[in-house]
């Protein structure tokens, strides 16, 4: 079959009315199903809506500042002696990460389905602080859930949140991570069917979230399109972006999909080693199932139960995937290659060292890989790094990696009131 | 004693506080003759239970490592010891997609099981036609006050024996309510169906079973059990239960 005979893939995904190859689907209880027909129905109206498009893209420019920019890594692509490395600087959003983007978009959803309470989880806190963001900008009660051990590592976030008007649940359930704040979520929808809108924050989820998600990301690669355009008058040669659900990675592939000479890399979590319950690679080492409302590939054992996480960063340490990425793997048109903790770290270290820019160590993860497979490359090819986020909120889990001491001595001064 | 038809399915956790202890509840429940008895297989993220059947699975699962072939045994050896006793088997949809769909049907039929419910797995879903196929086995629909007219009537053209019914919008072992819309749906399943409605979530006293049989043909009671087991007051809670 020639080229011109395979239907646009871009076309494919958006003209999904749930699956995407085997992938997706809805598999909820009964009791959510008309918040969520609701939410297709009234989400599929608003993007063919030019009213909305044009709201939408005045809230993301006026609260957001974008575009984002698009930056070069000089020092880094002369030290590695490869391919040329630039990133997109999704870092630089309101909010500090690509996380607002969907926030808007589903926000703005939301205001048309007139519905006052949000809810929504979040794992390093980036989706959780977006989503109370907007609640306060659009004035919506808003409730996060956050698995205790996320709540406790990324306590900067938390306080934010409640800053901003928003009650944070932590959960006490499972793991105590992203996966057990989804569910706790759901639970919440269960209990609140009428007046409440999940804002799910990641391309996972039943239909229409990872359809809806991608769509509202979408923009981080028609950015990097136009601005690789103006700058080399070319496409990319390779894209590169972490996974843990998989919204910044979609959002920077999407718009290439149809691109065939754009190869696509996703990065997962390593963690700590390759044994169960000590990483997050899920493309790489999990197996199909369905959870948490869509078919995918997830972190189980031989019985069907949904292993536990590691990551380092929160923000990957989630045990499924979306299933568009499952469908983009399955279809070889995105390889999915793996950067554990050491790896995000060091990588993290160099870039703030070597270019002045501090990712998040979920974005670490891409920035690791990109490192490594620049140098396979030839000085004229071209390497896009999706930088997520940014890494201030990772402060107490990035100063106890580099300077423990420092962290321990302020934190006994902050303690004893000597602190000034 | 053959009655089996106190208006009640007492809920139960294979495995749960062991695997042993949970077969003697389940002969417990048994001796009360209940219309149904349900087990659950046990998942490790029970993503539609409230707390008390999420501690449960939990316990279950890690601690006990109650395994799916555990969980089959289990079934078996009940059948085989009381045949009378009707049963339910509830269960997560990755539970029996990792088992695989077909073998897990095929196993319950053999079994003499006829009816199994999967609070996550839409009737109408692809990954439900697998359980279809099986023309012994049904899909117990689980249902909530809010579920639209049309929606209704496609669970009902699957011509289900049984219709599990929230009896409101809750996950289980909340407080108990009747959503004021719970009539209205229940009417409207006796209209186009002959189906025997069970009425769940938050039920848990006496007083409580009797309200609920003005609408539904029994009562479903799971966390308030588990509550009872942990204060060593389970006899009495089956005796108030059916009084």
């Amino acid at each position: 079959m020639s080229d011109t005979k395979i239907k646009s893939i871009k076309e494919y995904v958006l003209d999904s009315t749930s699956f995407f190859g085997e992938y997706g689907g809805s598999f909820i209880p009964e009791v959510i199903k008309p918040n969520l027909d609701e939410l297709t129905e009234t989400f599929m109206a608003c993007i063919k809506d030019e009213s909305f498009e044009r709201e939408l893209r005045t809230e993301l420019k006026q609260i957001s500042g974008r575009p984002t920019a698009f930056t070069p890594l000089p020092n880094l692509t002369e030290k590695i002696g490869g391919a040329q490395l630039w990133f997109k600087n999704e870092g630089l959003n309101h909010t500090g990460a690509h996380k607002i983007n969907h926030c808007i978009g589903q926000a703005l959803v939301a205001k048309r389905l007139g519905k006052k309470r949000i809810i929504a989880e979040t794992g390093a806190g980036q989706h959780g602080l977006a989503t109370a963001t907007v609640c306060a900008r659009y004035q919506m009660d808003c409730v996060i859930y956050m698995g205790r051990k996320d709540y406790n590592r990324q306590r900067p976030n938390v306080f934010w949140m409640e800053l901003l008007g928003a009650t944070v649940i932590p959960v006490d359930d499972g793991s105590q991570t992203l996966s057990d704040a989804v569910i706790a979520a759901f639970k919440d929808l269960i209990s609140n069917p009428e007046d409440t809108h999940y804002l799910l924050g990641s391309a996972v989820g039943p239909h229409p979230y990872p359809l809806m998600n991608t769509y509202f990301q979408k923009i981080i690669g028609e950015e990097v399109r136009e601005q690789t355009k103006e700058q080399f008058d070319r496409l990319p040669d390779c894209l590169v972006a972490c996974v843990g659900g998989g919204s910044n990675a979609l959002g920077l592939f999407f718009d290439f999909l149809d691109d065939r000479g754009v190869e696509m890399i996703g990065v997962e979590a390593g963690g700590r080693s390759t044994q169960a319950g000590d990483h997050a690679a899920k493309l790489l080492q999990g197996e199909k199932g369905i959870f948490e409302g869509y078919y995918s590939y997830f972190l189980q054992d031989g019985d069907g139960n949904i292993s536990d996480t590691h990551s380092v960063s929160a923000g990957l340490d989630y045990c499924g995937v979306s299933p568009i990425l499952a469908y983009l793997k399955d279809t070889g048109r995105v390889k999915f290659e793996v950067a554990d903790d050491k790896q995000a770290l060091t990588a993290l270290e160099e870039l703030s060292k070597a270019e002045g820019f501090i990712p998040a160590l979920e974005s670490a993860h891409a920035f690791a890989y990109a490192f490594k497979y620049a140098r396979e490359l030839s000085k004229d090819k071209l390497i896009v790094i999706n930088s997520s986020g940014r890494g201030e909120k990772d402060l107490f889990i990035t100063m106890e990696h580099f300077q423990k001491e420092g962290l321990t001595k302020f934190l006994k001064s902050q303690l004893n009131g000597d602190g000034s | 004693m053959n009655g089996y038809n106190n208006p009640l399915m007492t809920h139960l956790i294979i495995g749960y506080p062991s695997l042993e202890e949970s077969f003697n509840t389940a002969e417990l429940y048994t001796q009360y003759q209940p219309e149904f008895l349900e087990l659950q297989i046990p998942f490790s993220h029970p993503t539609a239970d409230g707390s008390k059947i999420t501690e449960a699975n939990k316990i279950a699962i890690q601690k006990n490592a109650t395994t799916m072939d555990d969980s089959m045994n289990f079934i078996e050896r009940f059948r085989k010891k009381y045949p009378d006793q009707k049963l339910m088997i509830m269960t997560y949809c990755n539970k029996i997609f990792r088992y695989g769909i077909t073998e897990f049907c095929r196993q319950m039929d053999t079994m003499g099981i006829r009816y199994i419910i999967i609070p996550d797995l839409p009737v109408d879903s692809n990954i439900a036609a697998a359980i279809h196929d099986n023309k012994e086995i049904q899909l117990v629909p689980v249902i909530a006050p809010n579920i639209p007219e049309q929606r209704l009537n496609k669970i009902l053209s699957f011509e289900p024996d049984y219709i599990y019914l929230m009896a409101d919008y809750k996950i289980t072992g909340s407080d108990f309510g009747i959503h004021e819309k719970l009539e209205n749906v229940v009417g409207n399943i006796r209209k186009r169906s002959d189906a025997r409605i069970g009425i769940g979530f938050g039920i848990g006293t006496g007083a409580q079973v009797k309200e609920i049989l003005e609408l539904g043909d029994f009562a479903i009671i799971g966390s308030e059990l588990i509550n009872a087991q942990i204060e060593n007051r389970l006899e009495d809670k089956l005796r108030e239960l059916i009084a």
